[in-house]
């Protein structure tokens, strides 16, 4: 079963209308990634996933549940989501007690938590850091600690809040792995403004463009973020790939541009030339 | 209590009072501090109570104000409850007049949160600031000052922030008994004041990084001069303040139980 996200609308105690009637379904196993501008509702949105904002109006089912008549802890069981920044939720004196603590607050047993903790340090490399503090840690090792505190209760659906914020390329390639190595077993859904890490993932995502509280468009990558008006509502510019290849058709060069990363870049470049020669 | 504290909040108008040098507003709920704290009988109080009801409507903030005096109706009840009480277990509590004299320190509270709500309401943090600097406070304890007060509600949003992260992880704030729940707390207070430290820290580097305390002799952007209506201000107040203390030597205040029961007719 799904989450679906019925016509929802939200306006901030403090009048601020967040969101302004989104709709949207995301599938068991799905890979989803929403994009656009600050401002435009996104975190608001992944809030209203696990019941921590409910809808003014419209409503969110998790699996069929109505997020306004269950618990957060009741929700976040299926849906689990890790903020964007790990400086606000690490706070256990070591890295094992910090992925842990939710398992706790779940009330899993200690051989369980056990094993479950194992894994959540081995699946994100961080077996080497177990007791070490996680206030101690980089920026990206406590980005990748966030994440394993959540993972490792195995959420049906895994929600990542801005995830490459702040991570060298290194550190972002590591997650990819981390992330694609997921995929297929569990839903992940992913907020980023990073349109280059979007583009160089297999299997490629789904892509909502949010802005102005409001999906834009929705569709496959490789359509939507090589669409130049769609983008540019959504505060984005397109991918270096596709905007050489782009570059070359208006040149006059018959050459393909539905292309996001450089593997296919270099086929339709060299079928362009195959055919020029 | 948020709504108390909110009630002290800065709001940004276009009034007489808000144009009042900081200075002037200061000596005024001080002055109404002195005035409350010298008299204990019911009449002079609620007359300092009621006087200000003006005040707060040429401030134009007369909502908020009647706001926070509702905010502080927990502790005025609490003030009547323990002294109440108290003067029962001494074995005085005989008549309705000592009722009234009860009443009256609640009164008296309330008129130190009024003058004080007013002050706070119509004068900017920055310009309080700029206030205690002219008047020759330390320029470090008036940035600490400021610095506390700007930076409180990026803490609260922060707390928010935390607490919807462990939410996020299955915390649940409010389950169990008091102790229990105090102590899920915990992981929300930790990251909160571990970040205040940073922030702090990262803070001083970059003020010192742009030659704070370079100088000793610090001027100022905005230097506050007194105007004629200033002056005016200032006199009506030490005005109120002779008339007070005169008040008090001097004159003999009746109560207000039996003015209450005439007019009533019982």
């Amino acid at each position: 079963m799904p989450i679906e996200v019925q016509y929802v609308w939200y306006t901030y105690p403090s009048g601020i209308e967040a969101l302004k009637g989104i709709s949207l379904t995301v599938e068991d196993r799905d890979f989803l990634v929403i994009m656009g501008p600050n401002g435009a509702g996104k975190t608001t949105l992944l809030k209203t996933l696990n019941g921590l904002i409910k809808p003014t109006k419209g409503r969110v089912l998790v699996d069929g549940v109505d997020t306004r008549h269950a618990t957060v802890a009741e929700l976040s069981r299926k849906v689990g989501l890790v903020f964007q920044n790990p400086d606000h939720q690490l706070f256990c004196s070591t890295v094992e007690e910090e992925i842990a603590f939710a398992l706790r607050n779940f009330g899993f047993n200690e051989e369980e938590i056990k094993e479950r903790v194992e894994w959540a340090l081995e699946t994100l490399g961080l077996e080497e850091y177990r007791d070490v503090s996680p206030l101690m840690l980089s920026g990206g090792e406590k980005k990748r600690v966030a994440l394993a505190s959540v993972l490792v209760w195995d959420p049906k659906y895994l929600v990542l809040d801005e995830p490459t914020l702040g991570q060298d390329y290194a550190q972002k390639e590591k997650l990819r792995e981390i992330i694609c190595g997921l995929l297929g077993q569990r839903a992940v859904i992913i907020v980023t403004h990073d349109i280059e890490f979007v583009v160089d993932f297999r299997p490629r995502p789904r892509v909502a463009l949010m802005a102005d509280g409001r999906i834009i468009a929705e569709g496959k990558a490789e359509e939507v973020l090589t669409d130049p008006e769609l983008l540019s509502r959504a505060s984005l510019v397109r991918p270096q790939v596709p905007e050489v290849l782009f570059n070359l058709r208006e040149k006059g060069l018959p050459v393909r541009t539905d292309v996001l990363d450089l593997v296919e870049a270099r086929d339709a470049i060299i079928s362009l030339a195959r055919g020029l020669a | 209590m948020s709504s108390l504290l909110e009630g002290l909040a800065f709001q940004k108008r276009d009034s007489l009072l808000h144009k009042l040098d900081p200075r002037v507003k200061l000596f005024y709920a001080l002055a109404v501090m002195v005035m409350a704290g010298v008299h204990n009988k019911m009449l002079p109080l609620l007359v300092m109570l009621l006087a200000q009801a003006p005040l707060a409507a040429l401030g134009k903030i007369v909502r908020l104000w009647a706001r926070t005096l509702k905010a502080s109706l927990p502790l005025v009840l609490l003030i009547i409850g323990t002294n109440l009480f108290f003067t029962w277990l001494r074995g005085s509590l005989t008549d309705l007049y000592i009722v009234e004299d009860i009443l009256a320190l609640a009164v008296r509270f309330l008129v130190f949160v009024a003058s004080f709500s007013i002050f706070t309401l119509t004068t900017s943090p920055d310009d309080l600031s700029l206030a205690l600097e002219q008047m020759g406070v330390p320029y470090s304890f008036c940035f600490m000052f400021r610095a506390a007060l700007r930076f409180t509600p990026v803490m609260v949003r922060e707390a928010r922030t935390t607490m919807d992260a462990q939410r996020a992880r299955g915390l649940e704030l409010d389950k169990g008994g008091p102790i229990a729940r105090a102590r899920r707390y915990i992981p929300i207070l930790i990251p909160l004041i571990v970040n205040a430290i940073t922030r702090a820290w990262s803070m001083a580097e970059a003020m010192e990084s742009r030659a704070w305390g370079a100088s000793r002799k610090r001027t100022s952007l905005y230097v506050l001069r007194l105007r004629g209506r200033d002056y005016l201000a200032f006199s009506a107040v030490l005005f109120s303040l002779i008339m007070a203390f005169y008040a008090k030597f001097y004159l003999k205040f009746p109560y207000i139980i039996p003015i209450i029961r005439s007019a009533l007719g019982i």
